[in-house]
């Protein structure tokens, strides 16, 4: 009996999967880590808004948040644990065959 | 979901991870800090001794490497972004201590010269994979073939012939880095 195949969308992880919480797991999976500054500005989201997204991936564990100062000011560093790195690397991986998938149907469809 | 979604979201995501890659492959520092030095050191060789360049390296390197290292930290701080830094601390280390090693073994012969160019060959490709620069391993693999040519040929005034091409190279390879790092920022 043929073994029944997921389809892709099963891969996905709902966590990570959204717009904002996959940029900053796809910047940190590049760098070692990065401020709050740097985050905010990179993807372009407010303080509120990337706090919110922060908070999720740090409950997941996907995340570790850093508090320090520089210059007697304030500042938060975050960084992928190798749980977040592993997670994001599925979750491209599930995209990807998502994509790919798609394009095997538009193909399938076009030859019949 | 849509096919559309999920390739969009595929895009912003490599697009997120190729402007971060950009962000820390700025080594214009260090590239023209190590390719001064070089220059430096070869009137010093032509004109003066060799004991003044073994000075000139034994002080040069290992203050370069501190200064090159406070200006990553630094530019992290600035940015609010950073790499992992040991991969990048090992191979300074190894860069300097290799170099003194075969410098030191060679005895004034082929290997005091040919070997640490190839030490610093090898660590700039290493450096170019770090940084995912073609243009850093390419030059990293060049000076290692010199090192290989000129430990085979021996010819004359031999650290100049090795240490302007890399000083050269090095510096605008820096210079370049320079410019498009202001272009990113």
């Amino acid at each position: 009996m043929p073994e029944t195949e997921l389809h892709p969308t099963a891969e996905l992880d709902e966590t990570v999967h959204q717009r904002v919480r996959l940029g900053i797991l796809a910047i940190l999976s590049e760098a070692d880590r990065a401020t709050f500054t740097y985050l905010r500005e990179a993807l372009d989201v407010t303080d509120g808004n990337l706090s919110a997204h922060v908070g999720v991936l740090a409950k997941a564990g996907l995340v570790r948040i850093d508090k320090g100062f520089v210059d007697n000011r304030p500042r938060t560093w975050v960084r992928a644990t190798a749980k977040g790195r592993s997670t994001f690397q599925a979750e491209i991986s599930a995209l990807s065959k998502l994509v790919g998938r798609y394009r095997g149907d538009i193909a399938g469809s076009r030859r019949a | 979901m849509e096919q559309s979604q999920a390739k969009a979201l595929l895009n912003a995501t490599e697009g997120a991870r190729t402007r971060t890659r950009s962000v820390l492959s700025a080594n214009w520092f260090p590239m023209i800090l190590f390719g001064v030095l070089a220059l430096v050191s070869v009137p010093v060789a032509e004109f003066w001794s060799w004991t003044a360049v073994g000075a000139l390296w034994l002080v040069g390197a290992p203050l370069g490497t501190l200064a090159t290292a406070l200006w990553y930290r630094s530019r992290a701080t600035e940015i609010g972004l950073s790499a992992n830094p040991w991969p990048y601390v090992i191979t300074a280390v190894a860069i300097v201590v290799g170099c003194t090693a075969t410098g030191m073994a060679g005895r004034g012969g082929a290997v005091s010269y040919a070997g640490p160019l190839l030490v610093i060959g090898l660590g700039y490709l290493v450096f170019g994979r770090l940084d995912r620069s073609l243009l850093v391993a390419a030059f990293g693999a060049a000076m290692a073939i010199v090192a290989i040519i000129v430990f085979v040929l021996k010819p004359q005034h031999v650290y100049t012939l090795t240490m302007l091409p890399f000083g050269a190279g090095s510096a605008l390879l820096g210079l370049w880095n320079l410019r498009q790092a202001r272009r990113i920022d």
